[in-house]
């Protein structure tokens, strides 16, 4: 992963600017959708203030510190969406309102991360990814779905819940 | 009377600048944007192309938009308008060897692209237009 200190990554970064992370320490960014923004933040988390040039739905990029993406993977609570994507393809922009949707619609169920595999190559070439978007469903630190392409927001849903309904 | 004595003894030769210990916001930006330029040539290339293969661009401009910009990016930086939709291992070899130089060999045989920039007429997302403006990138992808 590039430009780590020995603590965490930057794990994903949203295709519009970014805030920036806070300097004692680096933080991951995962994007949690369709959450208010927060003007306080909490004690222990550090809440990022996007900023608002134009209308877009609301948005919450929750910053957590991670030391990698397996950190990601183990201590995560529910299964997760992992987006991979690049700044310049036109399918990955947009599912960009698709994934807030979704994120939304299942956020009891699901986690949405969002990984710009220009970033983070080594991640992207671990899990060999070719075709931009690339979904993969992650449960219990495993990969147990993985579909490529833009698809509409009913799809997408109805896939997700298919997989995360299926026995272990 | 110097300024020094004024003060208890503490001496500030240099304005101190003070930095409030939490920034709410502070804005990076580090995409590099390909030149008007090439996002031109990249543009009247699709138009052309769309035109002869009989395809039309995506009901979302701004999908079409995004393409163009990501295939000038990859003009000016490899040579060559490599798939913006696709990752990686080797970049500058795959713009060598050519197979994802767009049009790449999938469109070219098959119709079939996956960025979503030229749509066969069934295709779900197929809009009625093969033409698009360079205003028109610039404003839908004013966000990126």
């Amino acid at each position: 992963m590039a430009g780590c200190s020995t603590a965490a990554v930057v794990l994903s970064c949203h295709a519009r600017p970014s805030v920036a992370a806070d300097f004692s320490r680096q933080a991951a960014l995962t994007s949690i959708r369709g959450v208010p923004i927060r003007r306080f933040p909490a004690k222990n988390r550090r809440l990022s203030v996007l900023p608002q040039r134009r209308i877009i739905p609301k948005v919450e990029a929750r910053k957590q510190t991670f030391s990698s993406f397996d950190d990601l993977l183990e201590n995560s609570d529910k299964p997760l969406l992992v987006d991979f994507y690049a700044t310049w393809c036109g399918p990955c922009q947009f599912m960009v309102p698709i994934l807030d949707q979704v994120g939304e619609k299942l956020k009891d169920k699901i986690r949405v991360v969002k990984i710009d595999t220009e970033k983070y190559t080594t991640l992207a070439n671990r899990y060999q990814i070719e075709a931009l978007p690339t979904f993969i469903v992650f449960r219990n630190g495993k990969p147990c779905d993985r579909f490529e392409g833009a698809l509409p927001a009913e799809q997408l849903i109805s896939r997700i819940e298919n997989v995360l309904n299926v026995r272990q | 009377m110097s300024i020094q004595s004024s003060f208890a003894g503490v001496a500030l030769p240099l304005p101190v600048a003070v930095v409030p210990l939490r920034r709410s916001v502070s804005l990076i930006r580090a995409k590099v944007e390909p030149s008007e330029k090439t996002v031109e040539i990249m543009r009247k290339f699709s138009e052309q192309y769309a035109r002869r293969s009989e395809t039309y661009f995506c009901v979302d401009k701004g999908v079409t938009s995004v393409v163009i910009k990501g295939l000038a990016d990859h003009k000016e930086t490899l040579g060559a308008p490599l798939c913006p939709c696709r990752h990686y291992d080797d970049k500058a070899a795959e713009a060598a060897q050519g197979f994802w130089n767009c049009p790449c060999v999938p469109m070219r045989e098959r119709k079939e692209c996956h960025c979503m920039l030229f749509l066969t007429p069934d295709n779900d997302f197929a809009g009625r237009e093969q033409s698009i403006t360079l205003d028109e990138i610039k404003v839908s992808t004013s966000n990126l």
